[in-house]
């Protein structure tokens, strides 16, 4: 079959450094798309990693040992920012952007340009949040960024402007993003990929993309308006001036908390792909599992203001039955997980033991929800280590469990070699380990009452070992992504196998080669439910496949070339408005 | 625990293994568990909220241990055998126990979520009840000032005391409000500058302190303490550089020691001038002009001995104060309180400055309002 044909842009090995990196700055290709975001996103990870070290470095004993109060509160700002916005979200976008095109059999995203636009615009934000430490500093409010305390009179350096700018090209990012993945999903399936045959992370990916599309123009939009408060003397939140200081927090968390469901969801979804196929069976109950990634998508619009329990502005009961609610779809997916495992043959491959991590760890951080959800309970927890300890529950429990569960399970399909398993097995156990010893014990300490965001505690009994602790796990922690490294790099080099199928899997990815050709498929197989490729081992289809004819597109520059101009723009702006004589030193 | 699931056979050693981590195990949850309840509380609200956290966390251990039981049964029962190539029944779903389970955690939060509402009457500060003593609490960066609104009694910490330390006392005290067992005390919290959160772990909840022009719009945070005794708090809403030291204390007392303080409070020399200008100390007359400027941008003052910044802030509806410091950037003097124009403030460096060029500025405005100050 002459398949170039059907690829005519598509990437031709040559020699020479400068054509290597050349293919990768102008690829359209969705998988080389979403290796640059898998890329950029570890990057950040190890970034906001090593900040996190450095909160617990100085966590680790009371006083004030090796940062100052200033550098302390860059240090957990941009951590969260790091770790929520530039490796999480993303991450997963990148996940979604090498597999749900193979999921649904169609040869890339239904926009490449825009596919490519929405990954250049997270590296150039990035460097715009992180850039602020050579401008007198980076943010250091929070990645919640509270106004009034991000207001100019409280954090003048320009780095909180750059933040801002950074922020709205990820949130553009977003968009595009959820824009594209819609637009996939909806036009570009396979013929007899109905909706309710979709693969459950390509459900899930699409709840997260209409998410994003609902709720990152509003985050823009207050974003915007903060940076005209600053910049251009506007009041939107200046409350001396007819302004509110929480209108901020409620438009803040009507992004932020969806964006919550933005991070887990497609986590939920590797989930829902792994469970299956190393337990042998069908997801169980896989219309009620899409009801239910339906309506938490749904519901999380309605749930923001729990952030904000003790604003003493909100409406209590409300926003607590809603946010009690959602326990309910929540929790109908872990007992079909179960009832998934139930009966099976579980083979526990690395990627089985990081979904079931997932599953352990993750209901730690749903059931924190349901405390939280409780406004008098709130009461207590809110704003301190408790609350520190149930987001990283969900989010490293649930999120970053869930993700590594894809990457060693999608590791032989991106690059026809799989991870090794010993090695493999090694890290989840040092990592399963690590978080538990770092983010258990944040319970404790909430309760007790050490408040989060803190560079210094008092000394009340037990405070000093429980922070040791958590600072002895975060090293742990640490060290398992080393192991990680290893494996990849140790993978990278080694023999590849090419095995288009190494673990039975169900769904379409594994109908082609492994790697896939730049065009995905020669060939398809006919579609008659969830689990296409299932149902032609089992022989219960007919094997003659369907040829593809959809081609891929050609590569362009145009996409990083943008997001450069984007970059420098908002770098003018925010320098042009820069900080004053003495930057953000000042106040010290 | 982490399942242990990469064994294929289970031989009679790991049987006993695990028959021996069953009692480790429960130790351990057992000891998590002891440790996760709150402090004992101290205010009728507080106990309100600790009755309803242990519903909710009956609910959360007993939902936690099952599911953690079911994985680690599952993951145990259904390994895969080494040459097992057999499918396992395919289900897809069971319409009957899928509505069972969605129906089991529905009741579960509903029932959550009405003893929740239930217990928010009982926390949540209501104005139709009369107060027995009515406090104005203000946090502002980064301290705290308690006013008796009834009594005219003020309860205030140098923002920076000798020994550098940020809201303490001479003795290395927080601001410490006062107040007698079993009455109902109602704060108004009200904050000049960024949001903060009046939190003492001990009642079981927080607050926060949200800056507003109108006065009436304050939040307003009720408490009935049950228990004489000294309670630690701090601000729990992240309110810039130095907020992990914005503390404060509450000291409940019975009803005749806190009438004897009261008096006490009453009588002393009123107001103890928070700036004493020393015998002969020299005065620096600094003042703020609309907008956001000083009328000097170059002041001079002795060296090593004391001195008195007199700031008269003309700037209307603009807070301002005269802050010192350091070539290398340390904040040497910072002038409490910030004032809001139109207001004077006599702010007093007690031990007076080295010899050296330092920077003043306004901690509010430091990159707008600025200048040098001349220590020889």
């Amino acid at each position: 079959m002459a398949t170039t044909t059907l690829a005519p842009g598509a990437y031709v090995a040559r020699p020479g450094l400068w054509y290597w990196l050349s293919t990768w700055l102008t690829t359209t290709d969705h998988k080389r798309i979403g290796f640059l975001y898998l890329f950029n996103s570890f990057f950040f990870f190890f970034l906001g990693g090593l900040l996190a070290l450095g909160v617990r470095s100085e966590l680790a004993v009371p006083g004030l040992q090796y940062f100052d109060n200033t550098t302390y509160n860059q240090l957990f700002t941009m951590h969260a920012t790091a770790m929520l916005f530039l490796f999480i979200i993303p991450i997963l976008a990148g996940l979604g952007n090498y597999a749900v095109p193979l999921m649904i059999g169609a040869a890339d995203m239904a926009f490449p340009r825009i596919n490519a636009l929405s990954f250049w615009m997270l590296p150039v934000g990035g460097a715009l949040m992180f850039g602020g430490y050579f401008f007198g500093g980076t943010a250091e409010a929070g990645w919640t960024n509270y106004v009034p305390i991000t207001a100019r009179a409280y954090s003048p350096q320009a780095g909180q402007d750059l933040w801002i700018v950074g922020l709205i090209l990820i949130g553009m990012s977003s968009i595009l993003g959820g824009i594209n993945f819609m637009a996939t999903i909806f036009k570009l399936r396979a013929p007899g990929m109905t909706l309710m045959r979709m693969p459950i992370f390509v459900w899930t990916m699409l709840v997260t993309s209409a998410l994003a599309v609902f709720a990152t123009p509003v985050l823009a939009s207050v974003l915007v308006m903060l940076f005209i408060d600053r910049n251009y003397g506007a009041h939107f939140f200046d409350p001396s001036a007819g302004g509110s200081a929480v209108m901020w927090q409620n438009v803040f968390w009507f992004y932020s908390h969806p964006a919550v469901y933005i991070m887990i969801l497609p986590a939920m979804g590797v989930i829902s792909e792994v469970l299956p196929v190393f337990s042998r069976k069908p997801l169980f109950g896989y219309k009620a599992f899409v009801f239910a990634t339906a309506s938490i998508g749904a519901l999380g619009f309605s749930v923001w203001a729990h952030h904000m329990f003790t604003t003493g502005a909100v409406f209590l009961p409300f926003f607590a039955f809603m946010t009690f609610l959602i326990a309910v779809p929540t929790g109908v997916k872990m007992f079909n997980w179960l009832a998934t495992m139930w009966g099976g043959k579980l083979r526990f491959t690395t990627a089985m033991l990081f979904a079931v991590g997932f599953l352990a760890m993750f209901l730690v951080g749903g059931i924190d929800g349901a405390f939280a959800a409780s406004p008098p309970v709130d009461f207590a927890l809110q704003d301190t280590y408790w609350i520190v300890a149930h987001i990283h529950y969900v989010l490293f429990g649930g999120s970053v469990m869930g993700l590594f569960a894809g990457i060693y399970y999608w590791f032989p399909k991106w690059t026809g070699a799989r991870l090794h398993e010993g090695l493999g097995k090694i890290h989840f156990a040092i990592m399963f380990i690590g978080s538990n010893l770092t983010f258990f014990p944040m319970h404790i300490l909430g309760i007790q009452g050490m408040p989060r965001r803190v560079a210094d505690y008092v000394e009340e009994p037990g405070w000093a070992t429980i922070n040791l602790i958590e600072s002895i796990g975060a090293f742990i922690l640490a060290a398992s992504f080393l192991v990680f490294l290893w494996n990849v790099l140790a993978t990278l080099r080694g023999p590849k196998t090419h095995e288009p199928d190494p673990w039975q899997g169900n769904t379409l990815e594994w109908a082609t080669t492994s790697p896939p050709p730049p065009y995905n498929f020669d060939h398809l197989p006919p579609i008659r439910s969830e689990r296409p490729v299932f149902d032609v081992r089992m022989g219960v289809v007919d094997d003659p496949w369907l040829a593809n004819l959809i081609g891929a597109p050609s590569g362009t520059g145009r996409p990083s070339l943008t997001a450069g101009e984007h970059a420098s723009a908002g770098a003018t702006d925010a320098a042009a408005s820069g900080p004053g004589p003495t930057g953000g030193e000042s106040h010290r | 625990m982490p399942p242990r699931p990469d064994q294929r056979r289970s031989s009679p050693w790991r049987r006993r293994a695990a028959v021996l981590a069953v009692p480790v195990i429960a130790a351990l949850v057992a000891g998590a568990c002891s440790s996760l309840y709150p402090p004992d509380p101290v205010t009728e609200q507080g106990r309100a909220i600790d009755e309803l956290y242990n519903i909710v966390f009956l609910f959360a251990a007993a939902i936690f241990l099952a599911i953690e039981a079911a994985i680690l049964y599952i993951v145990l029962r259904y390994r895969r055998g080494a040459r097992d190539d057999l499918l396992p029944e395919q289900t897809h779903g069971h319409t009957g126990a899928e509505i069972l389970w969605t129906l089991i955690p529905f009741v579960i939060v509903a029932f959550l979520f009405f003893v929740s509402w239930q217990a928010l009457g009982r926390v949540v500060a209501d104005p139709a009840q009369p107060a027995g003593v009515r406090v104005k609490v203000t946090g502002f960066q980064w301290c705290w000032k308690f006013e008796y609104l009834d009594e005219g009694v003020k309860i205030e910490v140098p923002a920076r005391n000798s020994k550098g330390e940020n809201c303490r006392d001479e003795n290395g005290g927080p601001p410490t409000l006062v107040v007698p067992v079993g009455e109902l005390i109602r704060l108004q919290l009200h904050s000049p500058d960024v949001i903060h959160a009046f939190y003492v772990p001990q009642f079981l909840s927080k607050l926060d302190v949200v800056p507003q022009v109108d006065e009436s719009r304050d939040n307003v945070f009720d408490f009935t303490p049950t228990a004489v005794g000294e309670y630690r708090g701090q601000c729990a809403e992240f309110c810039g550089l130095f907020h992990a030291e914005m503390q404060l204390a509450v000291s409940v007392r019975s009803q005749a020691d806190y009438e004897a303080w009261l008096t006490e409070q009453k009588n002393k020399p009123s107001p103890t001038p928070p700036a004493t200008p020393p015998p002969g100390a020299t005065a620096i007359k600094i003042g703020a002009d609309p907008v956001q400027k000083y009328d000097q941008t170059s002041l001079q003052a002795p060296a090593n001995t004391p001195f008195v910044i007199e700031f008269n802030n003309r700037d209307p509806g603009q807070s301002h104060n005269v802050a010192i410091q350091d070539a290398g950037g340390t904040l040497v003097f910072n002038g409490q309180p910030i004032v809001t124009g139109p207001a004077e403030a006599t702010y007093n460096v007690a031990d007076g400055l080295a010899a050296a060029t330092y920077r003043f500025f306004c901690i509010v405005h430091p990159t707008t309002m600025f200048g040098t100050l001349e220590v020889k």
